[in-house]
């Protein structure tokens, strides 16, 4: 953390909610690309990281400044994300957010933008398959580079079982992309044999 | 060597030593299936490290600062809540302990249950006089006034009904007003 970071905390922590927007800019991008990856949905990421600050700035007395801030607001916003897919789990699915999140978010112009946001899409629709808990787990270690000791305190989960989730997520993930592949590998020869 | 072992090594990321290292691509070579666990699982790594970071749309500071504002009055409204609330009970058991220690509590008991009681027994009393009235009469009227009463009665039902659906829509369109 910087120093300009920590003094935004300090003055956050006397009740200065300009101060706390410094934080806020900063730490945007991390936070909203977790709840992305957790829920799927670019709404439902934009209100997670919303509730993800508040609650932070709500409970920054309880902030331990010897762990990294960034640490402890990725351990809010996994944990609210978790509560979330729970919650969506009891509900019934609505078809037509799932037809709009499939369309959304049409890549820009440049060549690599559209490669990566295919990679980006196709990595959603494997992590989509996973269950809330393996899901934070792998995201962290993936996306965030998180040790395992780190995930354990994120998540306040023991070491075997940070093991043990990602071992079920990789073999998810595995599975995932082997399906994937058999039925691109059945398209195209459909699509060689109708040519033919 | 246990094929369970290979799927771990591959799966768990162990730290291999170099003669590990040599046993597992022997059997990678030779085992279709961990072949396959381990090109799918190194594609994923692979299509997880290129996957661009998502970003919010801009602007997003601005937001949470309307979001926080928001909250901070739902916060307020809360407390105020809480707060009338607590001041009701204290009152509620405040005036209770007082009318159970001055005794005015089993007399105001003692009126409220004389007071039903009459009121019961004038309205059983008026009741069966309109019925007598009525039961000398020819069968039209009851029948009437038995349209009218059960017509009044569901006439109430749809007027209060109507009513919390009006209270909820004008809920609700004071929500969508909010959130724009």
């Amino acid at each position: 953390m910087t120093n300009i970071e920590a003094e935004c905390l300090t003055l956050a922590l006397q009740g200065n909610q300009d101060a706390f927007t410094q934080i806020v800019d900063t730490y945007q991008n991390p936070v909203y690309n977790l709840c992305y990856r957790m829920l799927g949905n670019p709404q439902a990421a934009e209100d997670a990281a919303q509730e993800t600050f508040w609650r932070a700035y709500s409970n920054l007395k309880r902030y331990d400044p010897e762990r990294p801030f960034a640490t402890w607001l990725l351990s809010i916003a996994a944990h609210h994300c978790i509560d979330q897919q729970r919650r969506k789990r009891l509900m019934t699915v609505d078809l037509d957010e799932i037809i709009e999140f499939s369309a959304e978010d049409p890549a820009p112009n440049p060549e690599k933008v559209i490669v990566e946001s295919e990679f980006s899409e196709e990595i959603q629709r494997q992590l989509n398959g996973l269950n809330e808990n393996d899901r934070a787990v792998l995201i962290l270690r993936y996306f965030y580079e998180l040790s395992e000791e780190e995930i354990c305190q994120t998540l306040q989960i023991s070491k075997s079982a940070v093991k043990s989730r990602l071992h079920r997520a990789r073999q998810h993930m595995t599975d995932q992309w082997t399906t994937s592949q058999e039925s691109q590998a059945t398209e195209r020869r459909q699509h060689e044999s109708q040519t033919i | 060597m246990n094929h369970k072992q290979f799927e771990s090594w591959i799966l768990d990321e162990h730290k291999l030593s170099d003669s590990q290292k040599a046993d597992l691509l022997i059997h990678l070579a030779a085992c279709p299936k961990c072949s396959q666990l381990d090109t799918g699982w190194q594609a994923s790594r692979k299509l997880m490290k290129q996957a661009a970071a998502k970003t919010p749309e801009p602007g997003f500071s601005v937001r949470w600062q309307a979001f926080a504002e928001k909250k901070c009055q739902m916060k307020v409204i809360r407390r105020q809540r809480v707060s009338i609330f607590m001041a009701l009970v204290v009152v509620f058991f405040l005036s209770l302990t007082y009318m159970v220690a001055s005794g005015s509590f089993l007399h105001m008991l003692a009126d409220i249950f004389t007071s039903a009681t009459t009121l019961l027994f004038n309205m059983t009393k008026g009741l069966s006089s309109f019925g007598y009235w009525i039961g000398h009469m020819p069968v039209v009227v009851p029948l009437a006034v038995g349209f009218i009463f059960f017509g009044l009665i569901n006439a109430f039902i749809l007027v209060g009904l109507f009513t919390l659906w009006n209270i909820r829509q004008r809920k609700l369109q004071t929500d969508e007003i909010k959130t724009d």
